[in-house]
């Protein structure tokens, strides 16, 4: 281990003689085990391998651009906890979650805590997360709070100290467990010999204990609201949802009718009893709380009201974030005769005058932080402002003395820590979890230790710049074992089709479509250029039409022959990487992703893995990638054809179901749009017959035909006998045919048939003209050429196009959700 | 006295309303200075669920939603209050200055309530130091509390113009402010404002208020509007009511239906719609006496 430079701060490793603590001795030995084979980089290259297969990755922000996602910042080395020492953090944890949920609960009803002057009222009045609307409305009253995060570190001397609670979200609690998965296999002696408390006891009791809330059937319905693929912690929203087999809904899969929550599915309204939440809590009622919440479910509240659903947490709860509370714990303790909690940070509130005049005094050694944390100010160092900046916020406090606090920077007690390859010991903050109900206090055996990335700083507020760390609890006994898989052995309460939102279905249907068109495009421009780089060659012409194809296959109804023709020679360069922006390819693979993360948790581990590695070659088609030609036809497109490859490959073995229908739907309509749009270039302009050979050659390589033509025909040039094979082999899985048979069979057992009417459904009269003039058409005909078109082919293209798009809509109409936002109803003009 | 009150909220819309989520304070409450006799709310059309409750501040809210198709929303509120002529007498012996301190050091319940009021609400901000400022010759510290509080109703008063075209719902206090114009709910903010600003809590009161025909007319139906106040906290005697858009203490002819912060709080329909296009409202109100 470096020599620490941390005099000043506790070392949890290390007693003050520099030898090892003997809790940490069987890690430290692996480390340094490691260490001298140079296997440490190695370790952190495996524990983020195995974080990118999990598909691990959080977003910087809430805007979803990909731009801002990021991997999982995991620093392998654990951060160790005796035992012992737990056991009197969590007895110290338990009085604290009761201080909150008694405070909330009063809070809420009869804000006794304020008329008793016990907590000055501006406290709770002037905080934004006091939802007036949630009061006296037993919002609260009954159940109070459910999860509790508490952020803790040690000073100096060792003692444990409150830095923050968390109450809103329960963030981080599915990166824990992602988190050990990982790390206890790259430290698999220490971890056997240490006895490191598991996680499954307490994941399984939270579903014990949910399923065990009353409703109205047996089980309760359980569902997990997230914001959608956007948000930040979309990841561990879906693996939540994975590891209880529970839905992933997002606000516009629900609706409020009868005071009743209900979900939107396929085969329609399914009740929800309770809500496990990551949305904020004024954003989920548009009525009575943030108007212009474009995340809430319409009548919430009134469902709450009638005791009809459970948010976990629930409504309002945002009051108890509220740092001002850290300066009358023991009063409030008090008040509710508990004992005195754990401590929290000394904190000064600008509104109080002795207050205000110390932070005036000592801002250079303070931490100034909003009494309400948003989005553009969470706290900064006094120190860190120049004297007109410092005016500045002064200015700002004194206009709202209420909303600012003071807290003093500690130095947060250091770990053995892996940074830039480095081992060193970094100041670390620890986050815990617990979940209470009815009495019952379980707190989860771990947790996500944060460290500081920065080696001068003790300021490590949980930070994006932050690296996370496994939380080991260590003894000699162990209490809990089982992995989370075989503690979790409750039934799942639903019925796995029945409970599929209608959004995840349309996206399964944009995943089978634009893997097909990608898969297509991907391909044309692999065998271009081949084709370009081989002994033949290609003439200017050809290549140019070529060059074309491919830019009319980025457009889903694109056709060559309808376009005014264009003087300007395409170049590859303009289709893959233009200077206007991203391109169509990328763009679509983009849309395809979008569509997998947002039907995630319907997805196998290993399609998840496909679609992980997809998006890490997905940024390869980068600005300048086709410098090096071969380079581009190696390293991006053969990998990313592989991943489209495989993705089909696992596509046909999801369980059958609506969405599986759904995927093949979008698939074969697009194969059949895709195999018109080509033999639209290609074939109805008239070229010579060199080009055209290249371009018969080129036609049944994208499709894998080439052999089986050969093998048939003997001989290339035979432009009937390909489109007979294109369009009326039954045989052919790509033939047109082959298509609309299975469209006939997918459309047919879609539910929604009404087979009381006696009227042919739209769907089946639309497959069913496209079947005859598929059926009329004459490859001879078809291939005549008259002047420098085959206007036959072009006729019959059109109709067929148009017949595929009407389809497209009507399915887009009649199966998939097109959400309406609410608007605000105004009691004045 | 009784009066017998009918509030027609009518929403007509241009496109047609998928479904809403509403609420509704349109029910007066009773009070120490009004019983109510009866309430009843009528929808049209008829609501998929309805919840009565009583809000933070003791408002009676009707929760509605309506699940089917609909072109117009009418919201007939009816009501019989009687209102008794006790008042809250206002404590006369006690500056500006002494609110200030007993605010500072009284934590007795209906103090620590009061302090809410002082505080920024959804529409009513301090700006800088204006509302003080104008407030400022009126409010002086040593002044008679409640007779500082008179003035001041007096000044905006005298030095604002009513101009129903001036303001909507989301004209800002400033404008209000600067070009000296608005309509009552204006006034009532401006007041709060003002008192805020000078470390005396005031809240916002919504309801109506009976108007009487020139002598000799008889009174058309639907004149009446509804009309909003203050209410500012007098230490030692509790809250006194007090009207800037007629320059008057209120009195019998005062019914209140809510209180609030400002008006975002006590808004008479509040909630959503999906769909529906710009609605054309129309409001009409009728208040009349019924005995004596």
């Amino acid at each position: 281990m470096t020599e620490t430079t941390h005099n000043s701060y506790y070392r949890e490793a290390f007693e003050a003689n520099n030898t090892p603590r003997a809790f940490w001795q069987p890690l430290l030995s692996d480390i340094e085990a490691l260490q001298s084979q140079d296997g440490l980089t190695d370790c952190l290259k495996r524990a983020q391998s195995a974080l990118q297969n999990d598909g691990a990755t959080f977003f910087r922000d809430d805007t979803g651009k990909p731009s801002a996602r990021a991997h999982w910042p995991l620093d392998p080395i654990p951060r160790l906890i005796h035992k012992d020492e737990w056991t009197t953090l969590t007895a110290g944890f338990q009085v604290r979650t009761q201080l909150f949920n008694s405070l909330l609960k009063d809070l809420y009803t009869e804000q006794a805590c304020i008329k008793s002057g016990t907590l000055p009222p501006e406290a709770i009045y002037a905080h934004s997360g006091l939802l007036r609307p949630c009061i006296n409305t037993q919002i609260t009253a009954e159940h109070g709070l459910f999860f509790h995060c508490l952020d803790m570190m040690r000073d100096q001397l060792g003692n444990w100290i409150a830095m923050n609670d968390a109450f809103q979200l329960p963030k981080g609690l599915g990166f824990a467990l992602e988190n050990r998965e990982v790390v206890s296999r790259l430290f698999p002696s220490a971890f056997h010999e240490t006895q490191v408390q598991r996680l499954g006891a307490f994941f399984n009791r939270i579903w014990q204990v949910l399923t065990s809330l009353k409703s109205q059937s047996n089980y309760p319905s359980i569902v997990i609201l997230t914001k959608g693929q956007q948000s930040r912690d979309y990841f561990e929203h879906s693996f939540l949802a994975n590891l209880y087999g529970i839905p992933l809904l997002q606000p516009q899969d629900l609706l409020v009718r009868h005071e009743q929550v209900w979900m939107k599915t396929f085969d329609g309204l399914l009740p929800v009893d309770i809500i496990i939440r990551f949305v904020e809590d004024n954003l989920c009622d548009p009525v009575e709380l943030d108007g212009s919440s474009r995340l809430g479910v319409c009548g919430l509240l009134g469902a709450i009201r009638a005791q009809n659903v459970k948010l976990i947490n629930p409504l309002g709860i945002s009051v108890l974030e509220n740092p001002v509370l850290y300066k009358y714990m023991d009063q409030l303790a008090d008040f509710y005769g508990l004992a005195p909690p754990l401590p929290s940070i000394q904190t000064f509130w600008f509104a109080d005058n002795a207050d205000k005049a110390h932070i005036e005094q000592h801002l250079n050694e303070l931490i100034i932080k909003p009494t309400f944390t948003n989005e553009h100010f969470s706290g900064v160092r006094g120190a860190d402002l120049t004297s007109e900046q410092q005016q500045a916020l002064l200015k700002k406090m004194h206009a709202a003395p209420h909303q600012y606090v003071a807290q003093p920077q500690l130095s947060a007690s250091v770990t053995p820590s892996l940074i830039n390859q480095q081992l060193v010991e970094q100041p670390s903050v620890t986050r815990l979890y617990a979940f209470q109900m009815q009495n019952e206090h379980l707190v989860l055996p771990s947790g996500i230790a944060q460290v500081s990335q920065e080696t001068d700083t003790c300021f490590i507020r949980l930070r994006a710049n932050a690296l996370s760390k496994d939380v080991w609890v260590v003894g000699d006994q162990q209490d809990t074992v089982g992995s989370k898989d075989d503690a979790l052995n409750v039934q799942s309460t639903y019925q796995a089709e029945s409970s599929i939102a209608s959004r995840v279905i349309e996206n399964f249907y944009i995943l089978g479509r634009d893997a097909e068109r990608a898969q297509t495009l991907l391909r044309l421009i692999r065998i271009y250029l081949l084709m370009l780089t081989s002994e033949e060659g290609l003439s200017d012409n050809a290549s140019q039409r070529f060059l074309l194809a491919i830019h009319t296959l980025t457009e889903e109804n694109g056709l060559l022959s309808t376009k005014e023709s264009t003087t300007n020679l395409l170049t590859l360069d303009d289709i893959i990487t233009p200077s206007n922006g991203q391109s169509a390819i990328t763009l679509l693979l983009e849309d395809l992703l979008q569509a997998a993360e947002a039907s995630k948790e319907m997805l196998s581990i290993d399609t998840l893995r496909v679609i992980s590695t997809l998006r890490g070659n997905i940024d390869a088609l980068g600005a300048g990638c086709l410098q090096d030609q071969q380079h581009f036809y190696h390293q991006c497109l053969e990998p990313l054809i592989t991943n489209l490859l495989a993705l089909s490959g696992v596509g046909q073995e999801q369980m059958r179901g609506p969405h599986w229908q759904f995927m093949m739907t979008g698939k074969r309509i697009t194969r059949i749009k895709t195999t018109l749009q080509m033999v639209d270039t290609f074939f109805v302009p008239y070229a010579p017959l060199q080009d055209q050979h290249a371009f018969e050659k080129a036609f049944l390589m994208t499709f894998e035909l080439f052999i089986t033509f050969r093998r048939q025909y003997h001989n290339a040039g035979n432009l009937e006998a390909l489109l007979q094979l294109m369009f009326l082999e039954h045989s052919n899985p790509r033939s047109i045919l082959f298509q609309l048979e299975a469209l006939m069979y997918h459309l047919d057992i879609h539910p929604f048939k009404n087979d009381d009417t006696p009227e042919t459904p739209a769907d089946e009269r639309m497959l069913i003209d496209a079947l005859n003039t598929l059926k009329q058409s004459n490859s001879k005909e078809l291939i005549a050429l008259d002047q420098h078109e085959r206007l036959e082919l072009k006729a019959f293209i059109l109709r067929q196009i148009e017949i595929f798009e009407t389809l497209s809509l009507y399915i887009n109409d009649l199966y998939f959700e097109h959400s309406m936002y609410p608007r605000q109803l105004n009691a004045k003009d | 006295m009784r009066y017998k009150i009918r509030h027609i909220t009518s929403y007509h819309y241009k496109t047609q309303v998928d479904l809403c989520y509403n609420l509704a304070l349109l029910s007066p409450a009773s009070t120490e200075r009004q019983t109510v006799v009866f309430n009843d709310i009528y929808l049209n059309p008829y609501p998929s669920s309805t919840r009565e409750l009583t809000d933070f501040y003791g408002n009676s809210v009707l929760q509605f939603d309506i699940q089917k198709p609909h072109e117009k929303l009418i919201i007939t509120a009816e009501s019989e209050v009687d209102v008794h002529e006790v008042a809250n007498q206002p404590s006369l012996n006690l500056t500006i200055k002494d609110v200030g301190e007993l605010m500072t050091w009284q934590t007795d319940a209906n103090y620590q309530l009061a302090k809410e009021f002082l505080l920024n609400s959804p529409m009513i901000k301090q700006v800088d130091t204006a509302y003080y400022d104008y407030a400022k010759d009126a409010l002086s510290p040593s002044n008679n509390l409640h007779l500082s509080v008179l003035a001041l109703t007096e000044k905006i008063f005298t030095e604002f113009t009513y101009d129903p075209e001036f303001t909507q719902i989301a004209t800002p206090l400033i404008d209000v402010l600067e070009h000296k114009r608005g309509v009552c709910q204006d006034f009532a903010h401006l007041q709060i404002a003002c008192l805020r600003a000078h470390g005396i809590p005031a809240k916002y009161v919504s309801g109506y208020i009976e108007t009487l025909p020139p002598p000799g007319q008889k009174k058309l139906r639907g004149v009446d509007a509804t009309h909003a106040w203050v209410s500012y906290f007098c230490p030692e005697s509790g809250w006194i009511d007090i009207d800037p858009t007629n320059n008057a203490l209120t009195n019998h002819q005062y019914i209140v239906t809510a209180t609030g912060r400002d008006f975002q709080d006590v808004s008479p329909v509040k909630g959503v719609i999906f769909g529906g296009g710009a609605p054309a409202l129309n409001v009409s109100v009728d208040v009349a006496r019924i005995s004596s």
